[in-house]
């Protein structure tokens, strides 16, 4: 890291610790900073051995969220259906923004659109950006 | 060090921050398309949308604006509401097309076109007997079990056949019991087919000193074949019942006799299960001791990825408890589903043992009809020859009639007296049964003789006292409890005596004997005779039956998945809840849809 860089992040993180009470408990927004990136990120996971989620209907929806723990009913979601072949994807790609994001995957079937319990939470980190 | 410690602090709450940017940032985005929230994923046709135009638009407008969009209407009218039937073009979703049928002003609402199909009820003339398949609030004829009725408290077949019309036949499910009649008109054809193995009549028999590969590794007790066409009886045949499945491959392995079997006998049979290709194998049975060379077959079959169904056992005592346990059930091997059994309330039959550690779900197990290997000859001894102090009667009012010496056995204290040469026989004329394949005597009997004094029970071909001519089958003394059942294949079509003799010296004497429930049970070729029993031993077929089911549909599956499937796919019962580890019912729709959790999920940046 630079020392023009480090000079950065210590200042701004001396301020943020002036301003983390309003911002995270008051919900506000536009906390300026370091600008926020999106980053492609690729989730894998392994197969399912159902049938159901291997054929039309069937799939796998993942979700992402900025809290561990984040609740799926209000989460977004990628939808991964099943296209062709011997099995439904068991890749995909999400645009995500810097800091933590929390990932979780779901599968389901035409018999089950609600779909599996979700799997365990994983946690991917997208940089910021440079020092503007 | 603390300016890192800042950081941090402050990229966590940046991070919040973010997540609200997040939404406003994307919205004015293009949205991948897929991102859509709370979207619900049915059953539905997959090139087809219904839409709800505006009711002033004119059938031309509605065709013109479908065909704006490069789709095609098919109807302009469906229903009440006048709904537009659209088809899509290859390659458009329904999802696009609805959310761009929904973005449209002269548009209320627009929705799949979903599926819905006949519920699959097969033809058998006994199917509606068979409430633990589809539960009306029927009462079963010849039912001996009270119970209340609650319609639909069932394994959910009807849904389960929709899904997959009964179909487990490429699953081969084992049943480790008396043997399965083979011949019986609603099993013939779902029997598995040994004969490149070298096991022509669909299995193999393990009981001691009986031929290896019996023509008959049939059934010469009943219990066997009722487990097994609980599994599977050929749905849809116009025959008798239906099994879970209705296509099936089940393996007779004659492991128990009436009485029972053996380590040696149960440890040969699971090998034999899993050694020709079963995946699931039906345990309707069960013992109080820890026996480690059965578990050590228990882990073999865990090994090869082999499901055991067993028993919880019929005495309404707890697993968990180490006073009462029961095995295969207590055996903590994760390929081992215990099974309880549930009344047609879903309630837990007093009957019934439990264990929240040790008793994984419940299942019908109460008056549940299935097949039986031929028919049963029964006898209240109101018709013996006897001799001295025999007597038929009965200890007191409901309780079944016995045959007992002295005649006053009822009476506690009672003896039976010095110099006695009592016998006790009846003529059975078992020429209505010609051409079975096997028949046995079957009672139990109760006994405490004087040293020196016998009890013996023999037969004779023709008739008359069997003690004169006939072949003597025991000859005790001392105390026992016995379940005796004895071969009389020999009588088939002909005329055999069957009775009992004390006979005692001029000192000592003791309480004597009672017998009961005497009857010969027969194994007809081509039987087509159903019987009702009680028991968890009728519950677990229910549950192997779902097992093979999951199985056959999910090809894929490992043992542990099959598993999951039933224990969790089932139905929370309150009767369960505390008293088994699920706290569920099997239900067979809930397993087909049950989907396993996705495992080895991983992220890694790709760019930016």
């Amino acid at each position: 890291m630079s020392r023009t860089r480090y000079a950065w992040v210590r200042a701004w993180a001396t301020l943020a610790l002036v301003l983390v009470a309003a911002a995270c408990d008051g919900g506000g927004n536009g906390l300026g900073g370091p600008p926020s990136i999106t980053a492609g990120v690729q989730v894998s996971w392994t197969a399912n051995r159902e049938a159901a989620v291997n054929r039309a209907g069937g799939g796998y929806r993942v979700y992402h969220g900025r809290t561990s723990g984040f609740d799926l009913a209000t989460a977004s979601f990628i939808d991964v259906p099943y296209n062709s072949g011997a099995t439904a994807p068991t890749s995909t790609s999400l645009l995500l923004s810097s800091g933590d994001n929390f990932i979780k995957v779901v599968a389901y079937s035409a018999l089950n659109p609600n779909g599996s319990a979700p799997s365990g939470e994983i946690t991917v980190s997208v940089p910021f950006a440079a020092a503007p | 060090m603390i300016a890192s410690k800042r950081a941090v602090g402050f990229l966590a709450c940046f991070g919040a921050a973010a997540s609200i940017g997040y939404s406003s940032l994307t919205a004015g985005q293009a949205m991948p398309r897929q991102m859509v929230k709370a979207r619900s994923v049915g059953s539905y046709v997959g090139d087809e949308v219904l839409v709800k135009f505006k009711s002033a638009l004119t059938s031309q407008a509605r065709i013109n604006a479908v065909s704006g969009f490069g789709d095609r209407a098919l109807h302009t009218n469906v229903g009440t509401r006048g709904l537009t039937l659209v088809k899509l073009p290859r390659g458009r979703s329904v999802e696009d097309a609805m959310n761009a049928y929904r973005a449209m002003t002269d548009v209320e609402s627009v929705q799949p076109n979903y599926i819905y199909k006949k519920l699959l009820a097969p033809n058998d003339p006994s199917y509606a007997q068979l409430w633990g398949l589809h539960n009306t609030g029927q009462a079963v004829v010849g039912g001996d079990f009270p119970t209340s009725r609650v319609p639909a408290a069932d394994i959910g077949a009807e849904q389960a056949w929709d899904m997959n019309g009964g179909d487990c036949g490429s699953a081969i499910v084992a049943v480790l019991d008396t043997g399965v009649n083979h011949t019986h008109a609603d099993l013939a054809a779902n029997m598995w087919d040994g004969s490149s193995a070298g096991f022509p009549n669909h299995g193999a028999n393990f009981i001691t000193g009986e031929v290896a590969n019996d023509p008959m590794p049939a059934d010469a007790d009943g219990h066997g074949t009722h487990v097994a066409a609980t599994i599977g009886a050929v749905g849809n045949n116009s025959v008798g019942t239906t099994g879970v499945c209705w296509k099936v491959q089940l393996m007779a392995l004659r492991a128990l006799t009436s009485s029972g079997g053996t380590t040696a006998s149960v440890v040969a049979g699971l090998s034999f299960a899993v050694s020709h290709g079963a995946k699931v194998v039906n345990m309707s049975f069960g013992g109080a001791a820890f026996d480690p060379a059965f578990q050590s077959e228990i882990v073999n079959a865990r090994d090869n990825g082999v499901v055991v169904v067993a028993a919880a056992g019929n005495d309404g005592t707890d697993n968990d408890d180490p006073a009462t346990p029961q095995y295969p059930c207590d055996f903590s091997q994760d390929n081992v589903i215990c099974v309880a059994a549930l009344d047609q309330a879903y309630g837990l039959t007093a009957f019934s043992n439990f264990g929240a550690i040790n008793v994984d779900v419940g299942a019908p197990g109460a008056n549940v009809l299935s097949a039986w290997p031929g028919v049963t000859i029964t006898d209240d001894f109101s018709t013996w020859t006897r001799s001295g102090a025999w007597s038929a009667t009965s200890c007191g009012s409901g309780a079944p009639p016995v045959l007992v010496n002295p005649s006053n056995w009822c009476t506690v204290g009672s003896t039976y007296a010095n110099g006695a040469n009592d016998v006790a026989y009846r003529d059975f004329d078992l020429s209505g049964i010609a051409g079975s394949l096997n028949a046995v005597a079957t009672f139990s009997t109760f006994h405490e003789i004087a040293a020196g004094d016998l009890y013996g029970f023999a037969r004779r071909a023709g008739g008359g006292n069997p003690f004169s001519g006939g072949q003597t089958v025991f000859q005790v003394s001392g105390a026992n409890a016995l379940d005796v059942s004895e071969n009389i294949s020999a009588c088939i079509g002909a005329t055999c005596s069957l009775g009992f003799r004390l006979t005692s010296g001029g000192a000592g004497v003791d309480g004597g004997i009672a017998v009961g429930f005497f009857g010969i049970n027969t194994t007809q070729p081509g039987s087509n005779v159903y019987q009702v029993l009680n028991g968890t031993s009728m519950a677990t077929p229910h549950v192997s039956g779902v097992a093979a089911m999951i199985w056959a549909y999910n090809p894929n599956y490992t043992y542990a998945d099959v598993v999951n499937s039933v224990k969790f796919g089932g139905d929370f019962i309150a009767a369960l809840q505390g008293n088994t580890v699920s706290g569920r019912a099997v239900d067979a729709a809930g397993s087909l849809r049950f989907v396993n959790p996705p495992v080895g999920v991983t992220a890694v940046l790709s760019g930016p």
